[in-house]
């Protein structure tokens, strides 16, 4: 049933780009490419983050991320898949998780494009450390995601 | 005399900043279950201890959900510290 269909997952520390992973994407069946890109913060509270660097695990949030699109693909009625996430040092403002989904109808691709930035944030091995600027007190920390999405 | 049998852990994100190491072998030993492995890591690096009181393990790349679950020989074990991406 989903032959066709092509995943592709992506931990990598090179700069993402949101179109070239929606144009992987692309299919002349599919009306629609839903996309998620996720920008670092430039502030917390009231610390200014200076820098922001990402580590995983990188072979099981691989292996995490493709049991998500699987679990989509069983939930929402979708063709491609392409998940992107950045580590190493990411400047603020720089893209750190771009999503792509094409589907028929824009219907499925959406919600399945929320589910899986849902998803991602609670369970994927991922993780964020912000170095804050010493102008608002310095320090750093490794950030956690809220355990609901 | 039984061969020395080991198993792998695996430390990230704060867990590493604690023990200064992103993994190291230990020797294994029978009935080591999550409650035993707790102990064991806070002793050799007392500065996990709230850290593991925050995280989960991850056998072999799977979450641990099994209670009744031990550490085998040749396992790779990760503490998964709060997850932040996205």
């Amino acid at each position: 049933m989903t032959s066709n269909h092509k995943d592709f997952v992506c931990i990598t520390s090179d700069p993402i780009r949101l179109e070239a992973v929606a144009n992987l994407v692309h299919d002349p069946k599919a009306g629609a490419v839903s996309t998620f890109s996720g920008t670092t913060r430039d502030n917390f509270e009231d610390k200014v983050v200076k820098t922001l660097a990402y580590e995983a695990y990188i072979p099981m949030a691989e292996k995490s991320i493709q049991g998500l699109i699987d679990e989509a693909r069983v939930k929402f009625d979708i063709m491609h898949v392409a998940i992107y996430h950045k580590i190493g040092d990411c400047p603020v403002g720089d893209t750190s998780v771009v999503i792509a989904v094409s589907s028929a109808h824009r219907r499925s691709g959406l919600e399945a494009v929320s589910w899986l930035i849902d998803e991602l944030k609670v369970k994927v091995p991922i993780w964020k450390k912000e170095v804050y600027s010493e102008n608002t007190g310095g320090g750093a920390t490794w950030k956690a995601n809220s355990t609901l999405p | 005399m039984a061969e020395t049998q080991s198993f792998t852990m695996l430390y990230f994100a704060s867990a590493k900043d604690a023990t200064q190491t992103d993994s190291e072998k230990i020797e294994w030993s029978p009935s080591l279950d999550s409650t035993k492995l707790t102990a064991l890591l806070v002793e050799r690096h007392p500065a996990l201890k709230p850290i593991l009181a925050i995280s989960m393990y991850a056998v072999n790349m799977e979450y641990t959900d099994d209670p009744s679950w031990t550490v085998q020989p040749n396992d790779e074990v990760a503490i998964i510290p709060p997850v932040s991406g996205g």
